[in-house]
């Protein structure tokens, strides 16, 4: 377990999101009020740990022992408190594991998710993981204690991955299946469908979530960098291409333009969070640049 | 319909490597990296989308590719059209043409438009006219000995047709295999690729089947390196020709005491007999004599006028037939030196008051037979007698031959003077009798082949029992001493006996040794011995009865003369020689300080050279290529020391023609054309050769491909983003 942490929380990347907060933009249905407005209002008394005062806290919540002791002001948290349900969405199909640089899309991906899990498990929320391929394969309904970020982490570690993507039937499956409102956190390469797929987040829009996509790209099916006869082997499936890399370059690179023009124009229009990722790109820059980015929006 | 047609159409083997590309297409087609991708949703689209047109595209490169090569191959083997207008330039592969001119006499066979000849200048001329700038063209005259006019390749198609314009027939045979072969150390020289030999002869057949496989070889040989044409000039169906050939006088030593006969061969090469044709013979530019006979198609008849010279010294004639359409051969000259008489001095080596009991008298009698009351008759030879006391070499110049009559030897000073004489042209006779003393013979005559006698002498041989005789049995009738006698005379030679003779030794392999005669025994009888220009005649017994009975035998006499004469002949200069013969004359010591000067037959006046002989000094002429008489002179005087005859090779004198089937056979295959009277080679060479060189063409296309190529290449290719 140990490694696994090792593996999926990179120290750096870490400290530099750790000062930062994911945020929901819109009204969650969490009790506490500090980082997100709860739409509910009933409390659960099971104490479960200490946090250092942060402005905007309830000054009730202030354990004025802890202040008598230690001359600095704590809050004291609970179950009940979790004012967000965060899920993380993690595409862990076949197409995933392609990667040029040493890691895989879906190293990265994994990366992002357990960055993303001890971020919102640090600000207290609940997080949830669930693992998809053309189906649903590891589902961990949302939790806030400590123990829960380890049982994502291990299931990052043992997520299976499946041939094929199928984003449309798992997402409104899930969308059907998540009842409260919460932050519901995609992270895929998006190699489906476009309007399939934002068709599927229009679902979890509808169910009054707020949607984040992190399209995880590998820097080559950015610019697709071969220059010879090539022989390319799908991950999903046994289909193969032989081609003469000059010559599709052109038609490829346009393809993969609209694809992600149309998937970035349409998550916009539904007022889904698009973050491109690119493997070889600072994890750590990039997460810390969108958290900055959404605070300033909230 | 043009036709194309390559200078080097070997090199069209290199259009196989079209093949690479598409074997390279192919072999890059297996060749790939693989590589495992995620994204293959875009890649399909893109291909699918790319598919036809990159095929087309492909396809369009390789065609390319594969068209570049096959030009490439194209270019390098100079391919050629036959019609000029297909062709963006005007140029066309450079030419090479090697003429080669039948110069033999039998080209001046008149025709009714002039000589053959002529024909031949003309045809050569048109040949010239189908060379144009940037050809070239050598010229070499087949007669005699082949010679080129224009020897390195000359770009001046103008000089080259001067130069044909001043060619004229010589006296001279054909030397075609020769100017064939000349022709083809020129071709082999030439880098040009189309090279052409045009060759003008009257295709006399007697001088083809002479040479013939000399022909057949040197004509394959320049066909393989170029396209002959073989241009029958002047062929029309008459060869009537009548030669004067072989005139031949009866004995080489003229005098003014006895007539000599001019034997002349006449031939008939025409295909009709020739009626009452007059042969006349002219001495010193006067007709002396005519005969008139006829001749049969294809045979020959001898001529034989008798005549006797008045005057001493040299005189120059012919013997001439009427004119018929080889001119040339229709007169033969001839020169001789006219004698008084020969001069023999006869030492006697045992001299004795009693007649005939010493070795002169018997020579001096056979020499003198005609004495009668009436006085001394005039005699063709004069002897003197002299014996070895007596004998002065000083005046020895003015004899033509000396006869040593069984002398026992000779003192070192009239030894080397004897020498001298004899190496100057004069005759030497030895009588080696009882008394020659073997060592002297054989150590200062002999001298181990270097000395005056032909042979060494061994021993004396006689017969076993008394009865027996040694008589002269091998008689060479080829020799000219016994060529003259007829087989009862060479009868009464055999009659001749010998009780003894000197044996003698001779080298038969040394060329300069003959022996005319052998005995019965196998030993020579006579032999004789080449010394300077002079001839040496050893007999292995004395002029005396004591061994034989040869002085008393009536073919004594006639023996004897024809071994004079015979002698006389060394001294005798060349004075009938052939077209192309150097000729030469040693000088008399009065004759050092003039100056020489020869006047040619077309009344030219030439200075021969002057060199030195170990005879002497003597004068020479190279240049006798006009056939007549050269007269020469001395000094600013008009009058003629000397004259030579100079006639041409009587081969040139059979007209008969080589059909086209022989010619055509000489070198089988299609690189010998024969152009035959009539056709014209304008069109003939137009036919064979290649035609406009459009490699220029291919070359400007090759490069246009090329740069397509490379656009294509750029836009479709690998630099493609």
């Amino acid at each position: 377990m140990a490694e696994t942490f090792k593996k999926y929380l990179d120290p750096k990347t870490l400290s530099r999101v750790s000062a930062l907060e994911l945020k929901a933009r819109q009204v969650v249905e969490g009790i506490v009020t500090g980082l997100h407005k709860s739409p509910y209002h009933g409390i659960s008394v099971e104490f479960a740990e200490h946090r250092e005062y942060v402005p905007g806290d309830e000054i009730k919540h202030i354990d004025w022992r802890v202040y008598g002791r230690s001359d600095r002001f704590f809050v004291k948290q609970y179950e009940a408190e979790t004012n967000l349900r965060a899920y993380i969405i993690l595409d862990t199909s076949e197409s995933m594991l392609y990667g040029s640089k040493g890691s895989t899309k879906l190293e990265y991906a994994s990366f992002l998710a357990s960055a993303l899990a001890f971020l919102l498990l640090q600000q207290r929320d609940s997080v949830g993981f669930i693992g998809f391929d053309s189906k649903i394969n590891s589902y961990i309904p949302p939790r806030n204690s400590p123990r829960h970020f380890r049982l994502i982490l291990k299931e990052l570690e043992q997520s299976p991955s499946g041939p094929r993507t199928n984003i449309e039937e798992v997402f409104h499956d899930l969308a059907e299946r998540i009842k409260k409102r919460g932050l519901v956190i995609v992270i895929s390469d998006f190699f489906y469908d476009v309007e399939k797929t934002l068709l599927s987040l229009q679902h979890f829009r509808h169910k009054k979530h707020e949607v984040v996509v992190f399209h995880v790209l590998d820097r080559n099916e950015l610019t697709f960098p071969f220059d010879e006869m090539t022989l390319f082997k799908g991950f999903e499936g046994n289909e193969e291409i032989l081609a003469e890399s000059w010559s599709v370059r052109k038609g490829y690179l346009k393809a993969m333009e609209d694809f992600i023009k149309r998937l970035k124009t349409g998550c916009m229009g539904k007022r889904v969070d698009y973050v491109p990722l690119v493997t070889d790109e600072p994890l750590d820059l990039k997460l810390s640049k969108y958290l900055a980015a959404r605070t300033g929006k909230r | 319909m043009s036709s194309v047609s390559f200078s080097n159409p070997s090199l069209l083997y290199f259009a196989l490597l079209a093949a690479l590309p598409v074997i390279i297409h192919l072999l890059f087609r297996r060749r790939f990296k693989v590589v495992r991708w995620a994204a293959m949703e875009f890649l399909a689209a893109s291909r699918e989308r790319t598919r036809k047109l990159m095929r087309l595209k492909h396809l369009l490169l390789l065609i390319l590719r594969c068209l570049i090569l096959v030009l490439i191959a194209v270019a390098l083997s100079q391919p050629l059209i036959k019609t000029p207008g297909l062709s963006l330039f005007k140029g066309r592969p450079s030419v090479y043409a090697v003429i080669i001119m039948d110069t033999s006499y039998s080209m001046g066979y008149k025709t009714l438009n002039g000589t053959v000849f002529d024909d031949a200048k003309k045809k050569a001329l048109e040949a010239l006219g189908l060379l144009g700038q940037g050809d070239s063209v050598s010229l070499i005259t087949a007669g005699w000995k082949a010679k080129a006019v224009i020897n390195e390749p000359s770009y001046q198609i103008g000089t080259a047709k001067r130069e044909i314009e001043r060619l004229a027939v010589s006296a001279f045979g054909n030397d075609l295999a020769g100017a064939l072969q000349a022709a083809a150390g020129l071709l082999k020289n030439s880098k040009e690729n189309v090279k052409e030999v045009y060759i003008y002869t009257d295709c006399q057949s007697l001088v083809f089947k002479e040479k013939e496989a000399e022909i057949r070889r040197n004509l394959a040989g320049i066909c393989a390196l170029a396209r002959v044409y073989l241009v029958q000039a002047g062929f029309g169906p008459s060869t009537e020709n009548i030669a004067v050939e072989n005139l031949k006088f009866s004995r080489e030593v003229i005098d003014t005491i006895l007539p000599v006969r001019i034997d002349c061969k006449l031939s008939n090469y025409g295909n009709a007999d020739a009626m009452d044709l007059v042969a006349g013979l002219y001495i010193d530019d006067k007709a002396k004599d005519s005969k008139r006979l006829s001749i049969k198609a294809k045979k020959s008849e001898t001529v034989s006028f008798f005549f006797r010279f008045s005057d001493s010294g040299p005189h120059q004639g012919y013997v001439q037939i009427s004119d018929d359409p080889l001119v040339v051969d229709n007169r033969r000259y001839f020169s001789v030196n006219v004698r008084d008489n020969i001069r023999v001095l006869v030492i006697d080596g045992k001299p004795s008051d009693k007649p005939f009991e010493n070795a002169s008298d018997y020579l001096v009698s056979a020499f003198s037979p005609f004495d009668s009351a009436d006085g001394p008759a005039k005699q063709a030879i004069i002897p003197e007698t002299e014996n070895l006391y007596s004998f002065s070499t000083q005046g020895l110049g003015k004899y033509d031959v000396l006869i040593l009559s069984n002398v026992a030897s000779m003192n070192g000073k009239s030894l080397e003077q004897i020498e001298n004489f004899v190496r100057k042209g004069k005759g030497l006779i030895v009588f080696a009798g009882d008394l020659a003393e073997t060592r002297f013979y054989n150590e200062k005559l002999f001298k181990e082949k270097s000395g005056l006698l032909p042979a060494v002498l061994n021993r004396i041989e006689s017969v076993k029992t008394p009865g027996d005789r040694f008589f002269l049995d091998g008689i060479s009738k080829d020799h000219p001493i016994m060529a003259g006698f007829n087989e009862a005379q060479i009868k009464e030679l055999k009659k001749i006996t010998f009780t003894s003779h000197w044996g003698f030794a001779a080298d038969p392999a040394d060329p300069s040794v003959s022996i005319p005669a052998y005995f019965n025994d196998g030993k020579p009888a006579i032999a004789g011995k080449r010394y300077g220009r002079g001839e040496v005649l050893l007999f292995p017994c004395g002029a005396d009865r004591l061994w034989s009975d040869l002085p008393v035998r009536n073919m004594f006499l006639p023996l004897l003369y024809e071994c004079v004469y015979y002698l006389c002949e060394g001294s005798e200069t060349k004075r009938n020689l052939r077209a192309g013969d150097s000729l030469t004359r040693l000088l008399s010591f009065s004759e050092f300080s003039e100056s020489p000067r020869l006047v040619t037959p077309d009344k030219k006046m030439v200075a021969p050279r002057i060199g030195a002989s170990p005879e002497g000094k003597e004068l020479s002429f190279d240049n006798t290529s006009v056939p007549g008489i050269y007269k020469l002179v001395f000094g600013g005087s008009d009058t003629v020391s000397d004259f030579f005859a100079v006639n041409p090779e009587t081969v040139e004198s059979n007209t008969e023609k080589a059909g086209k089937d022989y010619l055509a056979g000489l070198a089988p295959g299609e690189r010998l054309t024969i152009v035959e009277e009539g056709s014209d080679i304008r069109q003939i060479v137009a036919k064979f050769r290649k035609g406009i060189g459009i490699w220029r063409d291919v070359l400007i296309l090759l490069l246009c491909l090329m740069a397509a190529e490379s656009i294509l290449a750029l836009f479709y290719g690998k630099r493609e983003t």
